[in-house]
């Protein structure tokens, strides 16, 4: 026991023990990118708007502070994608349990929801555009539209695949329909909709700068689209680099979080739909 | 509960009937809206007008062109990046350390979406064929790199050890336990990938392209051809379903079960 | 319900407090600095609205534009300083709070 807890406490404490070193080559990684980006800059000569380096992004990226267009840009951004997540997955629970606690319903409505599932928000945006004009509306409704579907088609499977003995049983013991709602139908198939959030929300994101590029005047999206418009390219690469650095702490913090208490509650669960 | 156990107990034939009434009744609400409700076309199109538009597309060939266009463009920008993508990424994965200096870079570019880089291709290679097959190239790369560099890592490294020590050759170790092993893997990425550059595909054009399914959709905006835009968005959702059902999911399913990676 | 909060991740409630808390600090600062504008500038509340001189450390640009002409009816820009008629006094509060307007002046027709 102590022999072995001796060189694990004296390994965490050295600079080269095999996590650090780990750290280390990752760190040297990004650094390296980095440097070959700005050494290929030097040695391609090409116009800064058609091959900016990374020092031009740099100062971009501080004029755009300074300018005060960078964080409110983030805040819209942030603000239309937790409105649109929240309410389309709410939406899709509540419309894939309703449909779910009917075998007929199910039976009927399933075809239909895999086919407008099977329609990428992408190609609705047209006609969002036509029928909101280009604006916030669009925007909100597409990503409500690109979160619901994964969630209610999941859901609807969880509803579906939850044993019909345990309704059953709880039923014979005298539960109540709320409570094998609440104790057992929705247990049973929160892994599923746990799946369905975290398809809808990384589809979602690539639907707001989507939807940002076409019909909004601010927002990250936006700024990409507007840099390049304007030749601008160093904005639109700050804005590239922000949107990854947004979708990483929405995966890190957010999603594979979920993803793990799923796994760790409920075993591996199928993630194709 | 009795009735509802009948209805699923009936045969699949019947079942699948069962998915058509809402089409059934989407489509009769659509006939007799027009004359009911007063929705302007430019709202929402007749049914008449998309089937004559339709009729008319397809008769100049230019609908066929624009389907066609559009998933060779697909074909290749996932054929350049995957070309790239699963030598690079099992090059990289089965070294340690090459792998650790790889792999930050690789999940940041990764999460980079696809249709973000529309912009920076349009500088680049200007509005056309070039600039969306450069997007679409680029998404399946990145997505396919991670899923991967993923696979062969989460091959048990006893494996190697032992096929080392029973003297297989590095060219054995390639072919029968790297490629095997991280397969499932990366025919999941690749389906998962898919769904990545299909957005991009679609999205691409309509940013960036002269023509495509995508293209038209959004050229119809301008005039407000509604009609135009909804056969785009139906033809968009079938090709969809029909490319991850008969391909992706019966090529994941065999292999799935050939290897027996995955147990549910 | 504590109980199931007590299970929602680690990483959720400090990043969803993270930026709770970011926000919030960049609220106070921009309500602080439209204090420190407000401070020697006294429009007269009561009024339907002001005609106002915007001091900018630099140029303006389409995103400039575009808040400033929400706000009133835009005039002139000269030498870092963007002249607008007809501002409401909220919006003009509004304005004050952006981070890249150093000074707001009141001006007469």
């Amino acid at each position: 026991m102590t022999t072995e807890a001796i060189p694990a406490a004296a390994a965490k404490r050295s600079f080269r023990s095999p996590k650090n070193a780990k750290r280390i080559r990752q760190l040297g990684g990004i650094l390296a990118v980095v440097v070959a980006w700005q050494i290929s800059v030097w040695v391609i000569d090409l116009p800064p708007y058609f091959y900016p380096g990374p020092s031009n992004v740099f100062d971009a990226f501080i004029e755009l502070v300074e300018r005060g267009i960078l964080p409110p840009y983030i805040g819209d951004s942030v603000g239309r994608y937790a409105l649109g997540v929240f309410c389309g997955t709410s939406i899709g629970v509540l419309i894939g349990l309703l449909i779910g606690l009917s075998r007929l319903m199910s039976a009927v409505l399933a075809p239909t929801i895999n086919f407008f599932y099977s329609i990428v928000e992408v190609a609705w945006i047209p006609l969002f555009v036509i029928w909101w004009g280009y604006g916030i509306k669009t925007i909100i409704v597409a990503l409500v539209y690109v979160a619901a579907f994964p969630v209610l088609y999941n859901t609807l499977i969880g509803v579906r695949t939850v044993p019909t003995v345990l309704i059953n049983a709880s039923k014979s013991l005298g539960a109540t329909n709320l409570q094998v709602l609440v104790n057992v139908i929705l247990p049973s198939a929160l892994p599923n909709i746990f799946t369905g959030f975290r398809i809808g929300a990384g589809f979602a994101f690539r639907g707001l700068i989507f939807a940002e590029m076409i019909a909004a005047q601010t927002g990250v999206g936006y700024l990409i689209f507007e840099g390049a418009n304007s030749q601008q390219t160093d904005r639109t690469i700050v804005g590239m680099i922000t949107i990854g650095l947004m979708w990483l702490v929405i995966d890190r913090a957010y999603l594979s979080p979920v993803e793990k208490i799923t796994i760790e509650r409920w075993g591996l669960v199928s993630d194709s739909k | 509960m009795n009735e509802s156990t009948t209805v699923l107990a009936r045969p699949f034939f019947r079942r699948w009937m069962l998915g058509l009434i809402p089409l059934g009744v989407a489509l009769a609400v659509w006939m007799v809206a027009p004359a009911v409700a007063d929705i302007p076309p430019f709202m929402f199109p007749t049914m008449a007008s998309v089937l004559k538009s339709t009729g008319k597309h397809l008769a100049d060939g230019s609908l066929v062109f624009n389907v066609a266009s559009s998933l060779g463009r697909l074909a290749i920008g996932f054929v350049i990046g995957n070309t790239i993508a699963i030598p690079l990424g099992i090059a990289i994965a089965t070294n340690t350390k090459i792998a650790d200096v790889f792999q930050p870079v690789l999940t940041f570019m990764q999460s980079i979406a696809g249709i973000a880089w529309v912009p920076l291709a349009i500088i680049w290679f200007g509005i056309g064929d070039g600039a969306v097959i450069f997007v679409i190239a680029n998404t399946i790369f990145f997505s396919n790199i991670y899923n991967t560099v993923l696979g062969v890592r989460s091959i048990p490294p006893v494996l190697f050890k032992a096929a080392r020590s029973h003297g297989a050759s590095e060219k054995q170790i390639l072919f029968d336990l790297v490629i095997p092993g991280a397969l499932t893997q990366i025919l999941v990425g690749m389906r998962t990938s898919m769904a990545f550059g299909w957005r991009a595909l679609v999205g691409g054009e309509m940013l960036a392209g002269t023509s495509g399914i995508g293209y038209i959709t959004i050229e119809a905006v301008q005039w407000y051809q509604t009609e135009i835009i909804l056969r785009g968005m139906i033809i968009i959702g079938v090709l969809w379903l029909v490319m991850d059902r008969l391909i992706f999911r019966v090529l994941e399913d065999r292999t799935v079960q050939r290897w027996g990676m995955i147990q549910n | 319900m504590l109980r199931r909060l007590a299970k929602i991740p680690r990483s959720i409630i400090l990043t969803s407090a993270a930026i709770l808390l970011i926000f919030l600090a960049y609220e106070i600062w921009t309500r602080s600095l439209a204090g420190q504008i407000m401070a020697d500038f006294r429009p007269d509340w009561d009024a339907e609205s002001q005609d106002i001189v915007i001091v900018m450390p630099f140029e303006p640009e389409q995103f400039h534009m575009l808040k400033l002409q929400a706000a009133g009816r835009f005039i002139s820009y000269e030498n870092k300083e963007v002249t607008l008629f007809d501002v409401h006094p909220d919006d003009i509060r509004r304005l004050a709070r952006n981070y890249w307007v150093s000074d707001i002046r009141l001006i007469t027709r």
